[in-house]
């Protein structure tokens, strides 16, 4: 009698699961607080900013228009996180070199010592394109506040912290709204496997 | 003439255990069984500090990162002298340093907290593991290392 019910219990499963398929295809969430105002959602997005990048040019939203692009913070001298999230982010740059759609932009929370051309010595060393790779720097205030406010990551200076800061490891997924559509830990490659597969659903949906 | 033979037979034997297996290291360190023992210790011992110290820089296997951290596979800087690769973990380092021909130029972060038998424990492991080398150093040898190690 039982095994009649468990074969009923599985098949329903299955054909549940199969049920499934029939859906559209997957999408990113939006993440951030979003608004309703009136008849009109407004999502959570990332504030105007205006920083220098190893180049000496200066990098704005506008930089990234028409472009998804994946936001980190480190510093150069970081002891700790930051050549795992280095490394880590090689693995995006190589993924998506070919493609104009996307992009890199690491700031630094460390902006005296981190200067532009500190920046484009060790970009240089890395090994990537600045037209690819922003590695950025400007007012510490600025840099600081469009972490914790626009892409809701943590940095900030921190005497007990090894280097001197406390900052998050988190690559954060900003689409062409400058809406963010992930934010993932740049310390571990599993999570960086899933940031570089959900870049591909994100520039599917623009490709529709 | 069995028994001759015999006698022969044994004496080879002997001849040839005697000389047995003896692990050369690259200065033409021969071990002994307990120091081929002891370096076992050292190399899984320094496995787990180099997973919990080294490896986010320099790599599990050893390659470090394009030329902003320096290869521990292969690399010249320390494969013969292993006084430098002592004095590195402890004191890190500022400056331009130069392995297998490329010029490097970040500063790695200081290890105060390690011992000298952790010293000796991670140097076994990285000699074995990146270096092909079976390399004893005991904490003795680490204590004066460090004492010898340049300011910088």
């Amino acid at each position: 009698m039982k095994v009649i019910q468990i074969m009923y219990l599985v098949l329903a499963v299955v054909v549940l699961n199969s049920c499934d398929k029939a859906k559209p295809e997957e999408k990113l969430p939006i993440l951030g607080r979003t608004e309703i105002k009136e008849t009109d959602t407004v999502h959570h997005t990332i504030g105007n900013f205006q920083f220098v990048n190893q180049d000496s040019t200066v990098v704005t939203p506008a930089t990234f228009e028409d472009k998804v692009y994946v936001a980190d913070f480190f510093f150069t001298s970081c002891p700790t996180i930051c050549p795992v999230m280095k490394s880590q982010m090689m693995r995006v740059y190589e993924e998506f070199e070919e493609n104009d759609e996307v992009a890199i932009l690491s700031h630094t929370i460390d902006p005296e010592y981190d200067t532009v051309a500190l920046l484009h010595d060790y970009a240089d060393r890395l090994g990537v394109k600045s037209s690819k790779w922003h590695f950025v720097t400007g007012e510490k205030d600025k840099i600081y506040d469009i972490g914790q406010t626009s892409y809701m990551v943590t940095a900030m200076e921190d005497e007990e912290e090894p280097g001197g800061f406390l900052h998050s490891g988190a690559f954060i997924l900003v689409d062409k709204e400058k809406r963010i559509r992930g934010i993932y830990d740049g310390t571990e490659e599993e999570s960086v496997t899933k940031l570089i597969k959900d870049m591909h659903i994100l520039l599917s949906e623009y490709n529709d | 003439m069995i028994k001759n033979f015999l006698f022969i037979g044994i004496a080879i034997c002997f001849i040839i255990s005697c000389n047995g297996t003896h692990q050369k290291g690259s200065d033409n360190q021969t071990l002994s069984g307990r120091e081929e023992i002891k370096l076992n210790q050292y190399e899984v011992a320094g496995e787990k500090l180099y997973q919990m110290n080294c490896v986010n820089c320099h790599k599990e296997d050893g390659q470090g990162l394009a030329r902003l951290i320096p290869p521990l596979a292969n690399a010249d800087y320390f494969a013969e002298d292993s006084s430098k690769l002592i004095c590195l973990m402890k004191f890190g380092l500022e400056g331009s340093i130069v392995v297998n021909g490329i010029e490097y130029n970040q500063p790695m972060p200081a290890n105060m907290n390690l011992t000298n038998l952790e010293l000796a424990e991670i140097s076994a492991y990285v000699y074995k593991t990146f270096q092909g080398q079976e390399k004893l150093i005991l904490p003795g040898t680490v204590g004066k290392i460090l004492s010898e190690c340049k300011e910088e």
